[in-house]
């Protein structure tokens, strides 16, 4: 355990010494404020646009910094060859990777927190608005959220180059949010008989994880009914920690017996 | 019993878009006593920096095994007793001097009330103590290389494997660097590494072995290997007359005259005697007969250059 949490740790002082990490939290807190400035020209609208705009710009730089950060890790360690004397340090592989998966969750985690902190303090100082229970709960549902991107982006990270992960990370995390979408869609193909495209979107939905439901953007912003607590607070959670470990063990197992050239 | 002992190693790495299969390491068997400094000796791809990795698992073997102070490589229990550097050291940028031997030592499981103290006392080993606020990606090359040598003795190793530890430093880095590797020698500890540069390996190595394209062309020490080669001879004469120089020169496979003085090359003993037996008739002066000094540059040049 202290060999992941070395590793976890160096992984995140690498992340927050990384300019595009200061570029990206620069970026979101530029819109945060900019989103102050619309909420001023949207006449009763204010609490929605601040909140919305809020939520939108930590959910869209957190995943900029998990897909980013998350394609380079260990491509950059297996590039550059820092992998060797960790590895000759008797530290497993299975350990290197969930270190690294760790680092860079811990550095989202971060993030979320600093801008989330941000977007509760211009709340508090906007008239019309205030902090729900809620807002809390839909930036606590984006780092599940990010952390099945990262894992993603760790599982192609190991075997292609950062520019085929972070397009294949993208793919994923686009048809993630289609998940009831491709359901529907498969569900009328094999209506109308064109059975073999219908499995493979069946396929698609199955394997890959519905990433929709981490989002309640919408719901806090018009004060919408979140559903069960139950799912929300723990299950939902649950299950981006599971799927999360399926494909960590997915890319311990293919970094397990591979030669570092 | 050896610290370190290698049995038929053989890698194949498949390369190309038809996977073709290309042999990197062939049937390598050798092994290293407790103490020494063994060095392994080969032009670029002979297969020096392909053992180093199988030895540490960062590749596997095709087939042969080997064993790292008596434990088969694949057991890591001893993997603490064992330092390494990889060639041409590319370290984490963003961490200083001390973050990095900081790192290595949490790592290694040293006790957290001890790390700063270790890390500060081999930056001191390795002359850096100036620099362990500096972040790495500001260090020159020696340093780089030098806090690479640090890291390697974190756990105060039995073992050390150093992959090209002189590369590409100025004559005054290598020099840091030969001088540490005989300290630790000193402190009784057991260096494996390899090089392609000769003059090192001949200056520092009990024993070496040298590898080309993967296969072992020779091992022992370099007086051993080099005793092996058959030497020419030197006959260096004075007062020689025109007519005398005119009688020997034939029987030399080089002459030269440098300033009156006249150096007689010849292949064997026997010819060297009897050049300076009929000079010494002719009145001449004998300044010098011994044999050729052969290095191992000459060996080098000629087992490994020839096969290429």
């Amino acid at each position: 355990m202290n060999k992941i949490l070395t590793i976890a740790m160096n992984t995140y002082k690498e992340s927050v010494r990384n300019k595009v990490f200061y570029i990206i939290l620069l970026f979101a807190v530029g819109i945060l404020l900019f989103s102050f400035a619309l909420a001023s020209l949207a006449l009763g609208e204010d609490d929605r646009v601040i909140k919305n705009i809020g939520l939108l710009s930590i959910n869209a730089f957190g995943l900029l910094i998990a897909m980013f950060i998350g394609v380079n890790l260990i491509y950059e360690e297996l590039d550059k060859r820092t992998i060797y004397t960790i590895i000759a340090s008797g530290v497993s592989r299975s350990e290197f990777i969930i270190g690294k998966f760790l680092g860079l969750f811990l550095t989202v985690v971060v993030n979320v927190a600093i801008m989330g902190f941000l977007l509760c303090l211009l709340i508090m100082v906007w008239p019309n608005s205030s902090i729900t229970p809620s807002l809390i709960l839909a930036m606590y549902l984006f780092l599940f959220e990010m952390m099945v991107v990262i894992a993603i982006a760790l599982l192609f990270s190991s075997f292609s180059t950062p520019v085929l992960s972070a397009i294949l990370t993208f793919m994923c995390w686009i048809i993630g949010h289609m998940s009831d979408d491709l359901w529907q869609w498969s569900r009328h193909l094999l209506e109308s008989g064109s059975t073999t495209f219908a499995y493979f979107l069946r396929f698609l939905y199955f394997i890959l994880p519905n990433l929709e439901i981490y989002n309640i953007k919408n719901q806090v912003t018009f004060r919408e009914d979140i559903g069960s607590l139950g799912y929300v607070v723990l299950l939902y959670p649950l299950a981006a920690i599971a799927y999360s470990a399926i494909l960590m063990w997915i890319t311990t197992y293919s970094f397990a017996k591979r030669d570092f050239k | 019993m050896p610290i370190l002992r290698i049995q038929n190693l053989t890698k194949d790495y498949n390369k190309g878009l038809f996977r073709k299969k290309f042999r990197a390491l062939s049937d390598l068997s050798l092994s290293v006593e407790e103490g020494e400094i063994f060095g392994i000796l080969g032009p670029n791809g002979a297969g020096k920096t392909t053992t180093i990795k199988i030895l540490l698992q960062i590749i596997f073997p095709t087939a042969g095994t080997a064993w790292l102070l008596d434990k088969e490589i694949g057991d890591r229990s001893q993997i603490h007793k064992i330092g390494y550097m990889p060639e041409n050291p590319y370290f984490y940028r963003f961490l200083t001097g001390m973050e990095f031997l900081k790192f290595y030592a949490r790592l290694a499981g040293i006790p957290a009330e001890e790390i700063r103290k270790k890390a500060e006392r081999l930056l001191d080993i390795v002359g850096l103590s100036f620099a362990a606020k500096t972040r790495i990606g500001e260090y020159s090359k020696g340093m780089v290389t030098r806090v690479g040598i640090a890291q390697a003795l974190v756990t105060d190793p039995m073992l050390l494997l150093l992959d090209e530890p002189m590369s590409g430093l100025d004559p005054i880095g290598r020099r840091e660097i030969r001088d540490l590797i005989l300290e630790l020698k000193e402190e009784k500890k057991t260096i494996f590494f390899c090089s392609h540069i000769l003059a090192d390996v001949e200056m520092l190595c009990d024993r070496i072995a040298i590898l080309n394209k993967g296969v072992l062309v020779e091992q022992g020490t370099v007086r051993e290997i080099l005793a092996a080669q058959q030497s020419d001879y030197i006959v260096t004469l004075n007062e020689l007359s025109p007519s005398l120089v005119s009688q020997l020169q034939p029987l030399a496979k080089k002459y030269e005259e440098i300033g009156g003085i006249h150096h007689f090359t010849v292949p064997s003993r026997e010819e060297a005697q009897k050049i300076t037996d009929l000079a010494k008739d002719a009145g001449a002066q004998l300044i010098e007969f011994r044999p050729e000094r052969k290095t191992l540059e000459d060996y080098f040049v000629k087992e490994v250059g020839t096969r290429e």
